[in-house]
């Protein structure tokens, strides 16, 4: 289940600033001709021109981005991470049809990967806890043959112990007692949106430290 | 032959289908989808992310979108001197001097005869007074300083993502707020890559003078004991000087130049030259140069102590160009000409008869 709820579409609806259609068209071919610019003075290795795409496109990935995924410290880290490699690989770019494309398109690959990165990681978790329910009784540890895999589990369960203490305590509910967050709420004392933020940055650290 | 979202997206024809703003367009790609019905699913998704970017307004507001920019800058600039430690050292060092020295034969004979061909006459004017550079002032903690020491050159990145080239003997000083008021001081000379901002007019403070800027590469000298000029590259800029009661001003263009004329205290057209911008790419240029003006140039620009006997003389002042040359290929080329010697020991270098 995704730790962050998605909004309702009415609710999406009702916060969009729409751009009036009238006059689009005239510029577009005066926006195609300057980005067209600014896209060879990047290629020709001009930090200016880096930072003025910057300041054009990075809005409007992000705006893109939230309709993948709603994590917007991910998001941005996506877009530091395009820009540098545009950056480290400006020598080798082509011309492009559409600079704003290009960059949505870029954009696109790498957050569905990190989206799927992140997927595998709650997945092995799954995984760690559901085969190992008595996460902290030894003997269920020493049945593993797999020595790699032992190895995994060791890191797992130190970082564990490394979370602060609410996350680690929501964390165990959820992944290993198995709790519903009702529940969670119950135990902890807190409220659904607290037990589910406590299990997301519990999560998001492990990811961190075991990376 | 089998599609995928980002084919569409990148294909400005399906675009042109989704937004419906090309007839031609609209009929091939509906065409298309009739004989095609099994891509009509990812077509809606490629339009409808299409129809979100041109037609949504995004909300991130703009001191996010320029911290966010501040962010890949320095992750940039530590890039660049994570790399730069690991190439050869810089201008000044012995060990630059040993390697150029090996291919020095062949070069000498190039630079020598291209003294004796070359003359150049510029409109260039220098104060000669003997200031030499103010000693640093005292900086606070709110202010940035960045230098680049005779003998050396200094490029870098202002927060907003302005380039700076600083040529030798050359200080710029900035808040840490750059961002909101974007004002920099600067002693010496330096050439400015500006990135726009409409809202946040970028001026440079030097010798009195204020250059305005909103987005232009351009250049700035404003050495203590040479005359202030500007020149634009590309762009516009407007040069204010502040006197009693009035302001003195000048809007210059592209490939225009200026300089301030203390006696008539008014700012004056100059030639544009090329050829004196190129210090950032090497390029050491002597233009009608008497000898103190030369003795002044190579100290500023090898960081060395130049001195000269009083039995040395010129006869006519010297021009001279000099692309990416070792002092001692300069002296030779200047010896061969103006007939002196000289002797590099260490930073100092002693020219006589």
């Amino acid at each position: 289940m995704p730790e962050n709820s998605k909004n309702p579409k009415s609710n999406r609806n009702a916060n969009r600033k729409i751009l009036p259609l009238v006059g689009y068209y005239k510029n577009q071919q005066e926006e195609k001709l300057e980005d067209e610019v600014l896209w060879e003075s990047l290629r020709q290795g001009s930090r200016a021109a880096l930072s003025e795409i910057f300041l054009k496109f990075n809005p409007i990935l992000i705006n893109y981005g939230k309709t993948i995924d709603r994590d917007l410290e991910m998001l941005e880290d996506c877009v530091q991470e395009l820009f540098l490699c545009i950056w480290n690989t400006r020598q080798k770019l082509s011309q492009v049809n559409s600079v704003k494309y290009y960059l949505i398109v870029s954009f696109r690959r790498i957050v569905l990967k990190q989206v799927e990165r992140r997927g595998n990681f709650k997945r092995m978790l799954n995984n760690i806890f559901i085969e190992y329910p008595k996460f902290e009784s030894s003997v269920e540890l020493n049945l593993v043959r797999d020595q790699s895999h032992m190895e995994l589990v060791k890191r797992v369960k130190l970082a564990m112990e490394n979370l602060p203490i609410r996350q680690k305590e929501a964390l165990k509910m959820r992944y290993i007692d198995e709790k519903k967050y009702i529940e969670i709420k119950e135990i902890m004392d807190i409220s659904i949106s607290n037990a589910r933020k406590y299990v997301y940055k519990a999560i998001k650290n492990l990811r961190k430290s075991l990376s | 032959m089998k599609k995928e979202i980002s084919d569409l997206l990148l294909d400005e024809r399906f675009r042109n289908w989704s937004l419906k703003s090309d007839l031609d367009d609209y009929n091939h790609w509906e065409k298309h989808f009739k004989e095609h019905p099994d891509e009509a699913d990812i077509a809606q998704k490629a339009k409808e992310i299409i129809l979100l970017v041109e037609l949504e307004e995004p909300t991130l507001p703009e001191d996010k979108n320029r911290s966010s920019l501040q962010k890949l800058n320095n992750t940039i600039d530590q890039q660049e001197i994570e790399k730069q430690k690991a190439d050869v050292p810089g201008l000044v060092s012995d060990a630059f001097y040993e390697k150029k020295r090996q291919i020095l034969s062949y070069k000498t004979r190039v630079f020598i005869a291209a003294a004796i061909s070359f003359f150049i006459v510029f409109i260039w004017l220098i104060n000669s007074e003997v200031n030499k550079n103010d000693g640093q002032k005292s900086i606070d903690l709110v202010k940035i300083v960045k230098r680049a020491d005779y003998g050396k050159k200094l490029t870098f990145v202002l927060p907003d993502g302005s380039k700076v080239n600083l040529n030798s003997g050359s200080e710029l000083k900035y808040h840490s707020n750059f961002a909101d008021s974007r004002q920099v001081d600067l002693i010496g000379e330096a050439r400015f890559e500006v990135v726009r901002d409409e809202d946040h007019p970028f001026r440079i403070k030097s010798q009195g003078v204020t250059t305005t800027v909103l987005g232009t590469t351009f250049n700035v000298k404003a050495y203590s004991d040479e005359k202030l000029s500007v020149s634009v590259v590309s762009g516009r800029v407007l040069v204010e000087k502040k006197l009693e009661d009035t302001v003195e001003d000048i809007i210059l263009k592209k490939e225009e130049s200026t300089e301030f004329d203390d006696e008539s205290q008014q700012f004056r057209y100059r030639e544009y030259n090329k050829d004196e911008l190129a210090w950032n790419s090497g390029l050491l240029v002597f233009d009608d140069s008497s000898l103190t003006d030369v003795e002044k140039k190579l100290e500023k620009w090898y960081g060395v102590q130049v001195d000269i006997q009083s039995d040395v003389v010129f006869n006519e002042n010297y021009s001279g160009k000099y692309l990416n040359s070792t002092l001692e290929e300069v002296l030779m080329g200047m010896s061969f000409v103006l007939e002196f010697e000289f002797k590099i020991t260490n930073k100092k270098v002693s020219i006589y008869r």
